[in-house]
């Protein structure tokens, strides 16, 4: 794995076959691929979660009506280019990038917040990872740890994307999802998704309660 | 009747320092321009009845009944404030639409309407689509007020699924009616050959039949109906094909006369307008299978051979050239069968991929470009069918992908030209 420099970064972005391209549109500042990293900016989705009356989120008793209902303690919120998004200090919400990123088969990479908004106490990013041949917009996780309410704006340039090229493509098939059921908006939790492996740990957790640990 | 009148005012003074209270007069956004109208209104009313209060008590007993309807026009006026605010209270600065969506509904507005307007989108559970001119449905309270410009114009939208894209033509069709009011009409009746039509809709008049009066509203209401699809075909081209052969549907045979002229008559004006346009080649190539089903049910006319009907067909055909030509010259910035020829095997590569695309030729793409590559692509990728007509039009994830990209394509273009 070797982390792609501008050059590499801009040749990828070329290649003449669109379904080896890495993709990231609209660009709409050339200026956002840098030395090493590409800018990308704040979208125009956001999920808000209200404050709900459960005791509190616990993955090992999460069922899939949960699931659910969290969701249904969320609110989306639009907001167009020009206007604001105010975070308030301890507040979470999901965003996602303006960028819709489309990664090759060959390449990885990851979501980092930019230092100028964490010295403001923006974090933007909880180390993303994107897989290769991911396609869709990136969702980030926006907290305020300061001490005074932020101003977002759609468009302003809050993470960067660092890519790595692997030494062969990934020989795991990209997922049969429904066609066009790429994220075009934040994602919320899916918890529910490793129902497979919370039954297994809850099985080891209650061989160890009964006494029949290792 | 002192007492009366005092009791009035005081309560249409009350009324409208409440609805006052009500609104949010603060904010910006959609919609906004009719809070601050409403606002106005109210404040007149208060106004007023604070001047009749002022008469009490009475010099003269006789103007007391004057004064008393007075205020009860006033109350009456009232009322229409309350059920305005009421529907659409919760629309204003509204922020819980795919910001593609507003965008879409924006370039509507812009391409369509000459004088511009101020969009409020309701989600409506029942007036699908329909868009509600709210100036002149409540022109009583401006009376003494200038004509708000922008223009509120209510965008009915499905409350179910509101992000169907197929509602883009529809809706385009339906802003024609405003576009009508806002005086289209008497650019229609300055152009059009109405007295061959007349002599026409004369002709159909017989014993048993509609009156002359009910002949000359169904021809008012066809003409507008067929401009408002030609305006929609023009701007958004196969789109409109591809959405009202689904949302009609075509299929429709013979029905009984109503103010809307029959489906398969619409579908073949949609098919002349475009081939006008240069459109048939690009149809032919692209999705052959559906232009040729579409062509032969708009051929498949079952004529009733009754004189009203007969009448009613002659007198708009005499005016469809005028209807056409109004539309071409009204639609700004309509898709162009060039420029989609030219860029849809790029535009296909990228959306085959999933990736909304976003510019052609370092230029945005419109909405109206958007949608008809993607549809005609998504016809093609099913098998150009029927059937792949009614799966892409209700396709909600193609759908949302073609709002996001909507949203995408204008974002670039908002940033380009600032």
């Amino acid at each position: 794995m070797s982390l792609l420099l501008r050059d590499q970064l801009l040749a990828a972005m070329s290649r003449p076959e669109a379904g080896t391209r890495l993709i990231v549109a609209p660009l709409l500042d050339a200026e956002q691929v840098g030395g090493g990293t590409i800018d990308l900016r704040l979208g125009t989705e956001f999920i808000e979660s209200r404050r709900w009356t459960e005791a509190g989120i616990d993955p090992l008793e999460l069922s899939g009506e949960d699931v659910s209902r969290s969701a249904r303690s969320e609110e989306g919120v639009f907001v167009s280019l020009g206007a604001e998004f105010v975070l308030h200090p301890g507040q979470f919400v999901l965003g996602a990038t303006l960028e819709f990123v489309r990664l090759p088969s060959d390449i990885s990479g990851q979501v980092v917040g930019r230092s100028s908004w964490g010295r403001l106490g923006l974090i933007v990013a909880t180390a993303v990872v994107v897989q290769p041949g991911f396609a869709g917009v990136l969702t980030l996780e926006l907290v305020n740890t300061g001490n005074v309410p932020i101003h977002l704006y759609p468009g302003l340039r809050v993470a960067q994307l660092q890519l790595w090229k692997a030494d062969a493509p990934t020989t795991l098939p990209i997922s049969d999802r429904v066609k066009y059921a790429v994220p075009l908006g934040p994602e919320s939790v899916h918890l529910a998704w490793d129902s497979s492996e919370v039954g297994r740990i809850k099985t080891i957790g209650g061989q160890l309660e009964g006494g029949n640990g290792p | 009747m002192d007492t009366e009148l005092r009791f009035l005012a005081g309560l249409a003074i009350d009324e409208s320092a409440r609805l006052i209270r009500a609104t949010h007069r603060e904010r910006n956004g959609r919609g906004y321009s009719l809070v601050s109208l409403l606002i106005q209104a109210c404040e007149r009313v208060s106004i007023e009845a604070s001047s009749i209060a002022g008469q009490v008590p009475l010099a003269d007993p006789a103007v007391g009944p004057s004064l008393e309807r007075e205020l009860y026009r006033l109350l009456d006026e009232l009322k229409l404030v309350h059920l305005f605010l009421g529907m659409y209270a919760g629309d204003f600065g509204r922020n819980d639409l795919p910001v593609g969506l507003v965008h879409m509904v924006d370039a509507l507005v812009r391409d369509l309407l000459p004088r511009g307007a101020d969009p409020i989108i309701h989600l409506s559970p029942e007036n699908m689509y329909s868009t509600l001119g709210v100036v002149e449905a409540a022109k009583q309270l401006w009376r003494l007020t200038p004509p708000p410009d922008p223009h509120p114009v209510g965008f009915n939208l499905p409350a179910l699924n509101p992000e169907n894209a197929m509602l883009a033509p529809i809706l385009a069709h339906e802003v024609g009616h405003t576009a009508w009011r806002q005086g289209l009409d008497a650019q229609l009746n300055a152009t059009a050959d109405l007295t061959a039509a007349s002599a026409h809709l004369r002709s159909a008049v017989v014993p048993g039949g509609p009156s002359a009066q009910h002949l000359a509203e169904l021809f008012d209401s066809w003409r507008q109906e067929l401009l408002c699809d030609a305006l929609a075909a023009v701007l958004t081209g196969p789109s409109f094909l591809f959405a009202s052969a689904v949302f009609l549907p075509v299929t429709t045979g013979g029905t009984p006369i109503g103010r809307h002229p029959f489906p398969r008559d619409r579908v073949a004006y949609t098919l002349r307008i475009l081939g006008e346009l240069g459109w048939t080649d690009f149809l032919q190539s692209n999705v052959p299978g559906v232009y040729q089903w579409c062509a032969d049910l708009a051929g498949d006319v079952v004529l009733t051979g009754h004189p009203a009907e007969t009448g009613l067909r002659a007198a708009i055909g005499v005016i469809e050239p005028a209807i056409t030509a109004l539309a071409r010259s009204a639609a700004t910035s309509p898709v162009l069968p060039g420029r989609l020829e030219s860029n849809i095997a790029e535009f296909n590569e990228l959306f085959y991929l999933e990736v909304p695309c976003t510019q052609w030729a370092d230029s945005a793409i419109t909405p109206w470009e958007l949608l008809a590559a993607a549809w005609t692509c998504e016809i093609r990728r099913l098998g150009d069918t029927p059937e792949a007509l009614r799966l892409t039009c209700y396709d909600e994830h193609l759908n949302a992908f073609m709002i996001k990209s909507v949203e995408l394509a204008v974002i670039l273009r908002l940033w380009t030209e600032a």
